[in-house]
């Protein structure tokens, strides 16, 4: 059985975001960020330049995660399921790699 | 102010309980989703390792122009569901609406132009599977960079149209006052993954040429 506005929930509130301005920030800051990427994968950075496009891309999605999916403002157990998938995939990559790189 | 769709489930003692409930399935649900592409991640890694230079020829063959035309795309289109949030948060369901709707045209566009790339590579003898003529002269490691490309990508692009067909339902949903603030946070939710997941995509499959 289900409730539309029962007493007992009240009024539905407006839901809690960060506000249009934060969202705005964040896509500034994102295309910004992609012009950066862009620009320096021809500026023959040589070994540095993966760690360099995969450190920008982390920032990018850093702030996706925390402003556009809104992890800044979830409780810590959504927090904890989130972090940990993208833990396990670091893990499992950088081993990966490790792997192959110290094979005699 | 539309609070259309809003409806508390009785297991539930209050709707910020269930929508909280919400929001966590979906992070559990997320980083399943994080870990299917965290194997594809993983073999890229290993194979790159094992292949560097053959890799680096491959990402050349990709048009950057295009990826990063699309990477910013998958960008606006997150933005544009973030504001969609927002104004349903608001109780302005019209508005989110239009900003949903408007979220799925770009991801229809995102594929076609994805769908370009690939008919462009089937043209230069490129197929998954080191099949084509392109394969004939390539480096050892070259059919292994494209069959990765053409899962990665071709598993990405899935993900995309179950976001477009998701957001179009959620588009109408929203058009009738029908859809609660809680459900577009869950579709909203899984756009900014598929985006996300781009964007680690871009640079290893388009940009990392050295």
């Amino acid at each position: 059985m289900a409730h539309e506005n029962d007493p007992h929930d009240g009024t539905p509130q407006p839901v809690a975001t960060p506000g249009t301005g934060v969202y705005v920030r964040s896509f500034a800051a994102l295309l910004v960020l992609t012009l950066t990427s862009f620009t320096l994968s021809y500026a023959h950075l040589g070994v540095f330049g993966m760690p360099v496009a995969l450190a920008i891309a982390a920032v990018k999605v850093a702030l996706v995660a925390l402003f556009f999916m809104r992890l800044v403002d979830e409780p810590a157990s959504h927090r904890v399921a989130g972090v940990t998938a993208v833990l396990f995939v670091i893990l499992l990559a950088s081993l990966s790699a490790v792997d192959v790189l110290t094979r005699l | 102010m539309a609070s259309g769709g809003t409806r508390r489930e009785a297991h539930f003692d209050s709707l910020e309980r269930q929508a909280g409930a919400v929001r966590f399935g979906m992070w559990v649900f997320l980083a399943s989703e994080v870990l299917l592409f965290g194997a594809l991640f993983a073999l890229y890694a290993s194979y790159r390792a094992t292949w560097p230079y053959a890799f680096a020829a491959g990402v050349a063959e990709n048009d950057a122009v295009l990826g990063t035309t699309n990477t910013v795309l998958l960008i606006t289109s997150s933005f544009l569901v973030a504001l969609g949030t927002e104004r349903r948060a608001h109780g302005h369901s019209r508005a989110a609406a239009r900003l949903v709707a408007g979220a799925a045209a770009i991801g229809v566009l995102f594929l076609v132009i994805k769908s370009h790339e690939y008919l462009a590579h089937f043209a230069s003898g490129i197929f998954p599977g080191g099949r084509g003529a392109h394969f004939d002269h390539a480096p050892a490691g070259s059919a292994i960079f494209f069959t990765l490309y053409f899962a990665t990508t071709g598993l990405h692009a899935l993900h995309v149209t179950a976001g477009i067909v998701v957001l179009t339902f959620s588009a109408v949903q929203l058009r009738r006052e029908k859809l609660a603030p809680h459900a577009l946070d869950a579709v909203a939710l899984y756009w900014h993954l598929v985006d996300a997941i781009w964007i680690f995509l871009w640079p290893l499959y388009y940009l990392a040429r050295g």
